[in-house]
């Protein structure tokens, strides 16, 4: 049985050599170390969304590339860069949505390493998400498509955080580094 | 497919052997792509275990769980997950050496901040405490940051080759030890900062021999590390891109023989992961996946930091991990390496450094033990830091205290203006660039300076711990003149009044803001207290000055102020609507410590509030 590998360039099909190095250029370009696991992909088996979750998937996403590079040692100047896209005038629902669930999420992740502020702005931003959501009568889980992340645990932390009410907001003292002179 | 048809169509078609022929021409290309540097002799394969941290930032005592001393972890029975207390170089000793007994071949590498923005211990001292206990973790090589640059390159080469701290007193603030201080015995790696004879300040490449697996390690700061730091600190110095400079030296690495590479790098991402160690590493972003994209196949692995997030991700093809801040997170990463074809896989874990902290923990979780060793090291360097408080630092010509209550000698009237205040924001005003004024919250005036006759008025860094005790983050502020207006009316609104009123005050009610000699203005007394919200109206608008000028309502200015206030402490909620909050990075006891040395016969500034009525 002969078999047969096909390349496709049109110009130099009559050299041999060419041919061979042709099959060489043509599976290293396609090669990728595979030692490392990839990530899934994301759209395999991705929910139809919504007009309006679609709406308030692009504004979370808006709001990541520009505020969430602020959630570092502490979460204040990502509160303000969020508080900032919250004033821009003529925000639907679904985009304020977007904004406050950033909000909401970008400080529960900084909350995952003992971020400073990030209690009392996880607890702000969970009011105000639930506040629109009510508004449009979205369930908790509607929200899951808008941010990729841990949604059950989101979801959980966000009850969780609602049904204690607000934090002690931190002394003086607690804002400070920690330093213990 | 009829074969005439694709030659027709220009396609060009082997015959097997001729495909045989390319394959064996292929193998190689395709062994040095997996890593491989094609060694003669016999394979071998080494598990190796590679232990990270970045920013750690001098943390050697446990950080408070509220700013960096805790993580969230998911837990199978607990949907919310569990928050646990970390962090503290007695407990990192501990399972630093834990992970190093399960695998003899291992590393333990940093990606940078390890010293500087630190704790007050790691502070008094020059940064040598960080370094003694990085090296009794046997750290062995760790990139700069742009925070090992705050005090200039020779201050970094003295923390790399040792030395006492120039200026300093021998056994007192520097040199602790048997009077001399050995630096750093791991090695920081500089490989894009180059001096003006284009060669690197420090090296820029390490490698270390696994029996008989060798890894390469490229270490460098972010490109922007000069916006970052005070341009004194990095003067002369270059610092180039970030992936062409790995680039290069990754394939000088595979040219010496180098089975994997490993790139420390202070720069990283973020991303919206809500509980430590989730590889599925959602919406990661930010600076590093730029670079990690730009990086070619010589690079197999990426160990981050600088943004202070925690993640592992996997971005073109590349392991890249970060562990947060503050030593609560180390970082293990196993790497199975052949000599002949390299990298064959990598797995990779953030562990939390538990603290005895933890009032519970749930069940799978254990508290690390104390590391007896490290013990030792921590409490000699934190009773010595109890000692440095006696250290000079200035002098005064008098007394300088807060404003009491009338009739009062130690009760603090926090409604008026007092010379304290008026230091501390002027050390405020000195200690960050490019600020118009600084204000400071008068419940942040924490004491007085007591002049003592029998040492001619000789001011320690004890008497400055008392005065600012908090190890406040200096920030600045964006306000717009109108906004200053408002600023100032919101001292004696509603909330402020009522938090701060007391009959003994002279002024009534109120929180009264310190202000740097940089602001002056007159209130009307005679106006009403107490206003809601945006009522007020005391202050004399055509009595501000900021810099001797008139204020200029539609102007910008830039207020230096600590954290606290900045983000709108104390109902002062005006901050919050400022804009371009940033934090500079400068702690208010060494600009105090930097003030009072500048200004020796410190005498009570006069006022800069003016009362009517």
């Amino acid at each position: 049985m002969r078999v047969h590998f096909v390349v496709n360039l049109f110009f130099l099909k009559r050299l041999k050599i060419a041919r061979v190095f042709l099959v060489l250029a043509f599976l290293a370009a396609t090669y990728t170390p595979s030692f490392i696991h990839a990530q899934p992909s994301p759209s395999v088996g991705a929910p139809v969304l919504t007009p309006m979750i679609e709406e308030a998937k692009k504004s979370a996403f808006a709001t990541q590339q520009v505020c969430l590079r602020y959630v570092q040692m502490n979460v204040f100047e990502f509160e303000e860069c969020i508080n900032d896209r919250l004033k821009v005038k003529g925000l639907s629902s679904a985009e304020r949505l977007g904004v406050t669930y950033m909000g909401f999420v970008g400080a529960l992740s900084g909350q995952r390493m003992g971020s400073q502020g990030s209690h009392m702005m996880t607890w702000e931003f969970a009011r105000k998400t639930q506040k629109i959501q009510k508004k449009l009568g979205l369930k908790d889980s509607d929200l899951c498509s808008i941010i990729p992340g841990d949604c059950q645990h989101r979801i959980a932390r966000a009850q969780l955080i609602l049904k204690q009410g607000a934090p002690t907001p931190l002394t003086e003292a607690e804002l400070s580094n920690g330093h213990r002179h | 497919m009829n074969l005439l048809f694709l030659k027709n169509l220009g396609l060009i078609v082997l015959k097997f052997k001729e495909f045989l022929f390319a394959l064996s021409l292929l193998l190689p290309l395709l062994l040095i792509g997996c890593g491989g540097s094609g060694s003669s002799g016999p394979e071998t394969v080494q598990t190796i275990r590679l232990i990270a941290i970045n920013d750690f930032h001098g943390n050697i005592e446990p950080p408070v769980p509220t700013n960096g001393g805790s993580v969230v972890i998911k837990d199978p029975s607990n949907p919310a997950g569990v928050t646990v207390n970390t962090g503290g170089a007695v407990f990192m000793a501990s399972l630093v050496k834990k992970l190093q007994s399960e695998n003899p071949n291992n590393i333990f590498v940093g990606a940078g901040d390890l010293v500087y923005a630190s704790s007050v211990t790691s502070t008094l001292f020059n940064q040598e405490p960080a370094i003694d206990v990085l090296n009794q973790l046997q750290l062995a090589v760790s990139s700069v940051g742009n925070h090992e640059f705050d005090l200039g390159r020779t201050e970094l080469l003295r923390l790399q080759n040792g030395g006492c701290f120039p200026g300093g007193t021998i056994g007192t603030n520097t040199c602790l030890n048997n009077g001399a201080f050995g630096g750093a015995k791991f090695q920081y790696l500089a490989a894009s900062v180059v001096d003006n004879t284009n060669k690197t300040v420090l090296p820029a490449t390490y490698i270390k021999d696994f029996n008989g697996v060798k890894v390469g390690f490229v270490g460098l700061p972010l490109k922007g590390t000069p916006t970052a730091v005070l341009p004194a600190g990095v003067a002369g110095l270059t610092f180039l891109d970030e992936a062409a400079t790995i680039n290069t030296y990754a394939a000088q690495l595979r040219a010496n023989g180098a089975n994997a590479v490993v790139v420390l790098i202070h720069e990283g991402g973020a991303t919206t992961a809500t509980t430590i160690n989730d590889k599925s590493c959602p919406n990661f972003s930010g600076p590093i996946v730029s670079i990690a994209n730009a990086l070619s196949n010589d690079v197999d692995v990426v160990i981050s930091g600088h943004t202070h997030q925690e993640y592992i991700c996997t971005v073109n093809g590349k392991l890249l991990t970060s562990t947060g801040f503050y030593g609560s997170v180390l970082t293990s990463i196993d790497l199975t390496v052949s000599n002949k074809t390299g990298v064959r896989s990598a797995v990779a874990n953030n562990i939390p450094v538990i603290n005895d902290t933890n009032t519970t923990l749930p069940s799978g979780l254990v508290a690390l033990a104390k590391d007896t060793a490290m013990d030792g090291i921590v409490q000699n360097y934190v009773t010595k830091a109890a000692a440095v408080k006696n250290l000079p630092v200035g002098s005064i010509t008098a007394d300088i205290k807060r404003a009491f209550l009338s009739g009062s000698t130690s009760t603090r009237d926090e409604s008026s203006e007092g010379a304290m205040g008026a230091v501390m924001t002027d050390f405020m005003y000195a200690g960050v660039p490019r600020a118009d004024f600084a204000i400071t919250n008068p419940g942040g005036v924490r004491s007085d300076l007591i002049y003592a006759a029998a040492t001619g008025g000789v001011v320690t860094y004890g008497d400055l711990l008392t005065v600012a005790p908090f190890g406040n983050d200096l920030v600045t502020v964006d306000l717009t003149g109108a906004q200053i207006i408002r600023l100032l009316e919101q001292q004696w609104e509603a909330l402020n009044c009522a938090a701060k009123n007391d009959p003994k005050s002279l002024n009534g009610c109120g929180r009264l803001l310190q202000v740097s000699s940089q602001l002056s203005y007159t209130y009307d007394f005679s106006k009403p207290a107490g206003a809601a919200d945006g009522q007020g109206a005391r202050v004399v608008v055509s009595s501000i000055r900021i810099g001797g000028a008139p204020i200029d309502l539609a102007k910008t200015y830039r207020i230096a102020t600590v954290s606290f206030l900045g983000q709108g402490g104390d109902n002062f909620t005006v901050m919050k609507s400022g804009t371009n909050y940033v934090a500079t990075g400068y702690k208010d006891i060494d600009a105090f410590v930097a003030y009072m040395k500048a200004n020796p016969k410190l005498a009570p500034p006069t006022n800069r509030v003016t009362r009517l009525n």
